[in-house]
């Protein structure tokens, strides 16, 4: 339903990852008397002298500072991502001539409408809908909560050819896609079933 | 084939979510560093990070065989090695597919139902059998484990009702694969 930062979270994880490796593997193969071989002389029982002189550098803590600020903006814009978005589609233009007036509707509108729509089927328990794409070409993102001894059938099919049908002639185009997960909500049948005499 | 418009794996947020916590961390302390050295060189800016942590100069001495720089060696990669990991395999799928006609309304038309679904499906058909008295269902997208408590010694005959009865609730739905289903029983007097 709402989308999740997923290919940027898997491309930073991958570019960390790298880094962290490498690192370590040099590290270790420094450590282990193994980098002797490409660089001569670095063998494990020497010190680490140069990487303190570069902490050690005239402006090495301005230049501390402006890294800090770098990292720390991309930290905060990678949490930043993680928040599901939406992507409900923009206000929707459904006039064909903007000389003679102009009709807007907002997506909200229509995917509250359509959840509405929706939960007029008895068997669903709970609607979330949100409109995305165009006027022109619009998609619809369906999640609903069904009960537990429903006809899943009869619901998948009441919604492909009752809800979308409606939803379709509503905005007067076909939708373009369509993406329906089906939930289950349990009720407590033995509660709702049992009886006090 | 354009992208699925259901999202069947994870995003991977947990670790995202630490490693830039991490870095932010990571950028508080250098900044912090920074400053402290400029601070203690009244101010100027040509300063070095020495100058505001006394410690750092102790890295000079220490040796690249020696067991502290090894271990660090060793987590950097290992951290590394799992971060690449989540990042590269796709991850559990969360959607069973479910086979539906494309109405001529609807260019492109997904229907998939999540395998917490699954479990409740699971869950209450095996609730409907006689002598069940509590029910818990586990799914992956391709199966379902349930198990159930029962006060009945004998209950082979409950196992086999309860295996049935979400099998054919399983099969009465159109999943694009119908998951398989596995049954345990508990005895539990009541």
């Amino acid at each position: 339903m709402r989308r999740m930062a997923a290919g940027a979270n898997r491309t930073g994880l991958i570019i960390i990852g790298l880094l962290c490796l490498l690192a370590g593997l040099a590290a270790l193969a420094i450590s282990f008397g193994l980098a002797e071989s490409v660089i001569p002389g670095l063998s494990s029982d020497k010190d680490l002298k140069p990487v303190a002189e570069v902490v050690g550098l005239q402006f090495s803590a301005l230049i501390a500072i402006v890294a800090a600020v770098i990292l720390a903006v991309i930290a905060v814009r990678w949490l930043a991502a993680q928040v599901p978005r939406k992507d409900s589609a923009k206000p929707l233009r459904m006039q064909q001539d903007a000389r003679t007036g102009i009709t807007t509707v907002t997506a909200n509108v229509i995917a509250a409408a359509v959840a509405d729509d929706l939960e007029a089927t008895p068997e669903v328990v709970d609607a979330q809908v949100i409109l995305r794409g165009t006027a022109r070409a619009p998609e619809l993102m369906v999640h609903v909560d069904v009960d537990e001894r429903a006809d899943i059938d009869a619901v998948v099919a009441d919604i492909s050819n009752r809800v979308t049908r409606n939803c379709s002639q509503a905005l007067g185009s076909r939708l373009s896609a369509v993406g329906l997960e089906l939930g289950i909500a349990r009720t407590h049948q033995r509660k709702q079933r049992s009886v006090q005499l | 084939m354009s992208a699925k418009l259901l999202r069947a794996r994870p995003a991977r947020v947990v670790p995202a979510v630490i490693v830039a916590i991490l870095i932010l961390a990571l950028a508080v302390g250098l900044g912090w560093v920074g400053i402290a050295a400029i601070l203690a060189s009244n101010g100027a800016m040509d300063s070095a990070l020495t100058g505001g942590v006394p410690g750092l100069d102790g890295i000079g001495s220490q040796q690249w065989g020696s067991p502290v720089i090894i271990t660090i060696g060793i987590a950097l990669a290992l951290v590394g090695l799992i971060l690449v990991i989540a990042a590269v395999s796709p991850g559990h799928k969360r959607l069973t597919g479910y086979r539906a006609e494309t109405p001529d309304h609807i260019d492109r038309f997904e229907v998939a139902l999540p395998t917490s679904a699954l479990s409740n499906l699971a869950a209450a058909a095996a609730d409907s059998v006689d002598g069940v008295s509590s029910v818990r269902a586990a799914s992956n997208a391709t199966s379902t484990n349930i198990t159930f408590t029962t006060p009945v010694r004998d209950n082979a005959q409950i196992r086999n009702d309860v295996d049935s009865a979400v099998t054919e609730r399983f099969a009465s739905i159109a999943f694009d694969r119908t998951p398989t289903v596995k049954v345990h029983a508990q005895r539990r007097p009541a």
